[in-house]
């Protein structure tokens, strides 16, 4: 699985690493049990400073999404060892809330809303190259 | 003799010399970054066609200098000696003054026209490429340290057997020509330099594992595939130098408590074998090298190109990035590795065990 991050962009690269791996994992070029490369590695082949590979990983692990081991590194949940908790669900809607209000106030319509999350759900489907 | 091994070694030389802008990945021409998008620029081929025409007239010109002014101070051998050396070095002087030309020549065109100046600049890693990668494991390397352990050890057990004066120099030929006071420090200090050697080499391999697997971002598949036979063939040359520095130098020390094994010219197919394996390994590496090149048939449409890192490389021949965690990369003008100066690892890791070899040599040879 491939990621490309953008040195220059506003986003900072952890934020990019994070996504892009959540964004694998979603579309299925990621599989539960499989690895991440170590962080040490994952650092060396970006060019980066390993605390960013670092926070990248914590980030993703406090999320639930993997988890880390101390000798065989960071590894995909399982479908049922990540299942969604209430607790989750709130955070996914806090994090949606700004980008909904966003849209209200340009004049977005809830049915427009709605097609652009079916739309999103239907691309992640779709194994896709790249980002 | 003499001359026989220095033509194969010249003409290695400057085949390699010639052959350089062709090996090097094709987005990086006489060490300046050009994007995919403009690859196909055609000053770039006819300034590497020049390159090539020019270092191989003169090449061959000291080449048939070199053979003649042989002949010509037959008499002194110190004198041929400087005549071949002298003839090498000019040949090296003519491809690296034409590479720096060539060098400022791109980078000035490069600002001229803004190449890449509005294309995103982007890093791209395979998540599994480090679980395909196929470089020897340690304990390859630790095999011939073994040896020289052992070696110390045989040789302080047959310490009263050995000679008054031990060889530490030898000539072309493969006889001894110069020789020390036995000491129990002298007396091994042949497999001590060998032990520093094999350290290095195993450095060398390790931080290589360590250091970036670099994609080429609009060619992913490829210049992954093209890394990890790099990667690959690079830790295979690297111990098959260090077994092959490794018999030689036993059979050296060998000689040192056997002398009758230096009789006659006994060492001397020794010698050449050694000669043979490594440049023929590294001839097998250059191939290798350009059969897997990753190779653009033209211009390629694309609206991200990797990150343009010339500012890190000085003169596109040195390279010093304090941001980058990797020891050793690739070079951008010639065949092989170069250090990350900037990385303070890599100082330890060739070094310490170069400071140790220099003392060595200084107190035992």
């Amino acid at each position: 699985m491939f990621i490309q991050i953008e040195f220059q962009s506003d986003v900072p690269i952890y934020e990019q690493l994070t996504r892009q791996i959540i964004e694998g994992i979603a579309r299925g070029e990621m599989k539960p049990g499989d690895t991440l490369p170590s962080v040490r590695s994952l650092a060396a082949d970006l060019g980066v400073n390993m605390h960013t590979v670092n926070k990248s990983y914590h980030e993703l692990e406090a999320k639930g999404i993997i988890t880390i081991r101390p000798k065989s590194g960071a590894i995909i949940s399982s479908a049922e060892a990540r299942a969604l908790s209430p607790e989750q669900l709130r955070q996914i809607e806090k994090n949606l809330k700004p980008v909904v209000a966003e849209g209200m106030v340009l004049g977005a319509t809830a049915e427009q809303i709605e097609h652009m999350m079916k739309k999103v759900f239907a691309d992640l489907q779709i194994p896709a190259e790249g980002v | 003799m003499l001359l026989g091994v220095f033509i194969t070694i010249y003409i290695m030389t400057l085949a390699l010399q010639i052959v350089v802008p062709y090996i090097v990945r094709e987005t990086i021409v006489f060490g300046v970054t050009v994007p995919d998008q403009i690859i196909k620029h055609p000053i770039l081929a006819q300034l590497k066609k020049q390159y090539v025409r020019f270092v191989g007239g003169t090449g061959i010109v000291f080449l048939i200098i070199m053979i003649i002014s042989y002949n010509q101070f037959a008499p002194s051998e110190a004198i041929q000696s400087i005549v071949l050396l002298s003839c090498l070095f000019s040949m090296l002087t003519v491809s690296m003054a034409l590479y720096w030309i060539n060098h400022q020549k791109v980078s000035k065109l490069k600002k001229q026209e803004q190449w890449g100046a509005n294309i995103k600049q982007v890093r791209a890693v395979d998540l599994t490429a480090r679980s395909r990668d196929e470089m020897l494991p340690w304990s390859f390397f630790a095999v011939p340290l073994g040896i020289s352990v052992f070696l110390i050890i045989y040789t302080y057990l047959h310490y009263d057997l050995m000679p008054n004066d031990i060889a530490v120099h030898w000539g072309p030929s493969g006889e001894a020509d110069a020789w020390r006071n036995k000491t129990y420090f002298t007396a091994i200090s042949l497999p001590l330099v060998m032990l520093m050697m094999q350290c290095m080499m195993w450095g060398i391999t390790d931080s290589i594992k360590r250091s970036a697997i670099k994609l080429a971002v609009n060619r992913k598949e490829e210049s992954l595939e093209d890394q990890l036979k790099t990667r690959k063939y690079m830790s295979w040359q690297i111990l098959l130098i260090s077994s092959a520095l490794t018999a030689l130098l036993t059979i050296l020390q060998l000689s040192n408590i056997y002398p009758s094994m230096t009789v006659g010219y006994k060492l001397l197919p020794v010698f050449i074998l050694f000669l043979v394996v490594l440049l023929g390994s590294l001839l097998i590496y250059v191939v290798k090298k350009y059969k897997h090149k990753v190779r653009y048939e033209a211009n390629i449409d694309s609206k991200v190109m990797d990150v343009d890192e010339d500012r890190y490389w000085k003169g596109g021949l040195i390279y010093m990035n304090r941001q980058d965690p990797s020891v050793f990369v690739e070079k951008r003008f010639g065949v092989g590795w170069t250090m990350n100066l900037a990385n303070p690892r890599g100082y330890i890791v060739i070094g310490l065990p170069f400071v140790l070899l220099l003392l060595i040599s200084i107190f035992s040879l």
